[in-house]
């Protein structure tokens, strides 16, 4: 009985410390907003004005990752007029594959830094987005695209 | 009588067999190469050379003159330098004598067993964006010039700098302070085996040439003559294209080569309203503008 006690509490402190744990795991540079560290709308920051924003959004037409990704294509470069820096594909802590897009625009006037990567499965749309003005987006990016890979869904 | 030139025959073929193996039939090299090539790798004997000569005379045939180093006598056709274990293929590590750092690398002298600093040429490409490319190019090649170095080559914003090996890093990382970084390359060509089996093959085109101007001076025949000078013309245009290699060697190693190119912060694009938003409502709220201003 004691071992079977002792997984029983070794597992449920692996859930609680998991469920704990953000969608994401990004570097101590971030901190946490409050009230959103929930995997539906969770939101972190860092000191120099770097955002992470991670959403899940829910697709009633059940499209596949394919569609989004040339959805989002179309309405950042034809639509909004982003300027398409860089594109691949990405895999969750699942090994789910998603895509990422990496764009440049101007924000109020001022050059932004903006990359964007995309889950789609089971009418679920993951989005994770991470921007930056100029040189704090240059200085981070590379860090958040590896983050990309502890995303779960 | 037939039993007794058989005899002597087979007498005959035992004394031959007998000479060949113990390398009698070779003198060994003279002592000063022996010395410097008792690496821990070299055999100490000398083996028979058999199957390796390509039907090389005796250096007792070619003349006792040179009879203490088979390597002496260019004439006999094979031209080899036996360290000791009668391998051509080892004549490289045979005579181990390399001296690093002529140029600037820092001096060490190459010992049989020791390391020896490797010989690298250091390249690198840098592409950095900077408000005012003239500005960031003026203050580059004045740090080049204190370093030491100087402008190769120039093409609008983009300019090719030789700069001493010990200040490669400091300038390559001083470019990338410069702006943002567009682009980065670097790259070591490891050049030490290259530099030092050019050293070898130097001093031994040498000391043929010396032995080939000895014998010039001491040849009766015209036809000796001409085949010395074509020797000799032979063997200098080799050392003189080594030569030319080494230096360009040891020039590349003291001068690493770096290549800035400068682009001007290009203006942000200008703020572009989206003409219409996408029938699919969570695409409506993403995007850099909500991020950065609904976050």
């Amino acid at each position: 009985m004691r071992p079977l006690r002792c997984v029983v509490l070794l597992v449920l402190g692996c859930t609680m410390f998991l469920s704990c744990a953000g969608p994401i795991a990004l570097s101590r540079d971030f901190v946490t907003l409050a009230g959103h560290s929930r995997d539906e709308d969770y939101r972190a920051v860092t000191g120099d004005d770097a955002r992470v924003w991670l959403r899940r959004f829910r697709d009633p037409n059940g499209a596949d990752l394919e569609f989004w990704v040339q959805a989002l294509q179309h309405d950042f470069v034809q639509q909004r007029g982003y300027e398409l820096i860089g594109d691949g594909d990405v895999r969750d802590a699942d090994g789910r594959r998603g895509h990422w897009f990496e764009c440049a625009t101007n924000v109020d006037g001022e050059r932004v830094g903006y990359l964007i990567a995309l889950w789609a499965e089971d009418g679920d749309v993951i989005v994770v987005e991470f921007g930056a003005r100029g040189a704090v987006f240059d200085a981070r990016v590379d860090e958040v695209r590896r983050a990309l890979r502890t995303v779960r869904g | 009588m037939p039993r007794r030139l058989a005899a002597s025959f087979v007498w005959f073929l035992v004394f031959v067999s007998a000479a060949c193996s113990s390398g009698a039939y070779y003198s060994t090299a003279p002592k000063g190469l022996i010395a410097r090539s008792a690496a821990p790798s070299n055999a100490a004997e000398t083996a028979s050379l058999d199957g390796v000569t390509n039907g090389m005379a005796s250096n007792d045939a070619a003349g006792a003159r040179f009879a203490a180093d088979p390597a002496m006598n260019p004439l006999l056709g094979a031209f080899f330098n036996d360290g000791g274990n009668g391998d051509i293929r080892a004549r490289a590590e045979n005579l181990y004598e390399f001296q690093a750092g002529q140029q600037g690398q820092g001096s060490q002298q190459g010992e049989p067993g020791e390391r020896v600093a490797r010989l690298l040429i250091h390249s690198g490409t840098v592409a950095v964006e900077v408000p005012q490319p003239e500005v960031a190019i003026a203050d580059l090649l004045r740090r080049v010039e204190d370093w030491g170095g100087y402008l190769q080559s120039r093409a609008g914003t983009t300019v090719t700098l030789r700069v001493p090996a010990q200040h490669f890093d400091v300038a390559f990382e001083s470019l990338r302070d410069l702006g943002r970084v567009l682009s980065q390359a670097r790259r070591a060509n490891d050049v030490t085996e290259e530099y030092r089996d050019l050293e070898i093959r130097l001093g031994n085109a040498r000391k043929s040439r010396e032995r080939l101007l000895a014998i010039l001076e001491e040849a009766e025949k015209v036809e000796d003559i001409l085949k010395i000078e074509e020797q000799l013309r032979r063997l200098t245009d080799e050392i003189e294209t080594m030569e030319g290699r080494r230096r360009l060697l040891a020039d590349q190693v003291a001068l690493s080569t770096l290549t800035a190119e400068f682009r001007a912060v290009s203006e942000p694009p200008p703020d572009r309203r989206r003409r219409r938003p996408s029938r699919f409502a969570w695409i409506n709220l993403i995007g850099a503008e909500r991020l950065m201003e609904d976050f």
